[in-house]
């Protein structure tokens, strides 16, 4: 069993840990989040039932309701919590990155969402997930992740409008 | 904006590397973990249980079972073993309710001789072999395997000839010999002897099939009189066994008559005897360790009269359904 649980960890543990990341705005809070829903699996009254959830949707799942509690206890939203004590731990190129302009505009954009927009936004941009498999680990019908995914996409096209040119600069200068 | 240039937007915003200290912190733990999740614990059962399942057939499709078997004595510090073996352990459901004979051991013409012998009830058929052993020097013998006499036999029926008939051998203490008694289909049953300058480890009753009857240094009593003892046979094992009476004939015993209407249950197994009565006269067999893997088993009993018989001989075998009388 421990292997099997490994395994889940070693695949799925780094996208949750960016789901968990961008829904909260922190790493420090994703590191205990993603690490609550592994050790979670553990306890004998663990809601995880392989027969109905593949794991993959069932972590997913389990990483937003525990994000969205911490969300709820800290009083705020993940709104640009600009983590840069995370960032300049990290130190690689991804960080180096996020602090350009466009990609905090976007995590802004992004944070001001309605929550229920953002987490579905998040999956289906981020973790390519498709509308069956958010529907099954947000608890949704398809038809409302379709819905918010398009209310989310067209508010975050309204909201980074101004940086449009920019990104069809960076199209322009690929080869 | 289109969605492609969303996309490129959105493809800016970058979540920092997993820390390692995640995995430092998880790992340990989940490797460590013994409890499943709950909803798990049928489908590991399951999985168990197919594999208990898939090992216990591979077993039986590739191991080997006891049938029986005797151990004794040939002189000159020389012991005997003869298991009797069916290959794959599957086939004992097809071997396992056999009948058959063995004659146990004899001197004449200056060898020691005896025959063995498996019928199958199913076809009417003798598979087995007669054997001498002839003394070389005082250690060794000339062991010889030839076509089974027929003056032997209990039932009506062909003999099988042997599928691979050994040569003439010199055996000694460490020999070791198979003599297979029916080979096809994938199927072998064959007797695996082995002589030794110590007395073999002889068999418990509990490691045999179920309803074999164990005679361990059998000793005769009639009305209460000693009548004989093993005459060299240590041991005899099998779903049936045989003990010849002088003057009156032999005696098939077992604690699974099947059905076959020739036996009548006419004594019981008490731990280490067997007590069965024939006619007017009350028989013991007193044995030296137990005879069956439990007590109380009622012992069937088959008498056939033969006032030829000189002296008291226990063997095993003796076929079960399908002999002459039937």
């Amino acid at each position: 069993m421990s292997q099997a649980l490994l395994r889940l960890f070693e695949d799925h543990h780094e996208a949750l840990f960016r789901f968990a990341y961008r829904l909260t705005g922190s790493a420090a809070e994703a590191e205990d989040i993603v690490q609550e829903c592994f050790l979670g699996l553990l306890k004998p009254n663990s809601a995880y039932d392989a027969r109905r959830t593949p794991p993959r949707t069932y972590l997913f799942g389990a990483v937003r309701n525990q994000a969205l509690k911490r969300i709820a206890r800290r009083g705020r939203t993940a709104e640009l919590q600009d983590d840069a004590s995370d960032l300049a731990d990290a130190g690689s190129p991804e960080a180096e990155a996020q602090r350009t302009e466009l990609g905090a505009a976007v995590q802004r954009a992004i944070a001001e969402l309605p929550p229920t927009q953002r987490e579905v936004l998040l999956l289906a941009h981020y973790e390519q997930m498709s509308l069956a498999e958010i529907a099954e680990a947000l608890s949704l019908e398809i038809g409302a992740v379709k819905s918010r995914l398009q209310r989310a996409r067209a508010g975050l096209k309204e909201a980074l409008a101004p940086y449009a040119r920019s990104v069809e600069k960076n199209v322009e200068k690929r080869p | 904006m289109n969605d492609s240039e969303l996309n490129e937007l959105l493809d800016t915003w970058k979540a920092p590397p997993t820390p390692a200290s995640l995995r430092d912190a998880v790992r340990p733990k989940l490797m460590a973990s013994a409890p499943v999740p709950r909803a798990n614990y049928g489908k590991w059962l399951i999985a168990a249980a197919v594999a208990m399942g898939a090992l216990a057939v591979g077993a039986s499709l590739t191991q080997d079972a006891n049938l029986g078997g005797e151990t004794g004595y040939w002189g000159n510090g020389i012991y005997v073993l003869r298991m009797r073996i069916v290959h794959p352990a599957l086939a004992r459901l097809k071997w396992g309710f056999s009948g058959g004979l063995s004659t146990g051991m004899q001197w004449k013409d200056g060898c020691l001789v005896g025959s063995v012998y498996l019928y199958s009830p199913i076809t009417h058929t003798h598979y087995g072999y007669s054997w001498s052993a002839r003394p070389v020097d005082a250690k060794r013998y000339l062991l010889s395997i030839g076509p089974l006499d027929p003056s032997v036999l209990r039932e009506d029926g062909p003999i099988s000839s042997l599928p691979h008939p050994p040569h003439p051998t010199i055996v000694s203490a460490g020999s070791k010999l198979d003599i297979d008694l029916a080979a096809s289909d994938g199927q072998r049953v064959y007797d695996h002897i082995e002589l030794s300058d110590k007395p073999p480890a002889l068999l418990p009753a509990a490691a045999l099939p179920n309803f074999s009857i164990v005679l361990t240094h059998p000793q005769l009593f009639v009305n209460g009189q000693a009548e004989g003892d093993s005459a060299g046979v240590a041991q005899a094992t099998g779903r049936t066994a045989r003990v010849d009476v002088p003057g009156r004939g032999e005696f098939v015993l077992t604690l699974d008559a099947q059905g076959d209407s020739r036996f009548t249950p006419d004594g019981a197994v008490d731990g280490d005897r067997i007590r069965f009565h024939s006619g007017d006269s009350q028989f013991v067999i007193q044995c030296s360790d137990p005879i069956a893997a439990k007590d109380g088993l009622p012992v069937y009993v088959y008498f056939r009269p033969d006032a030829s018989i000189e002296r008291v001989r226990f063997s095993s075998g003796g076929s079960i359904k399908g002999g002459p009388e039937q």
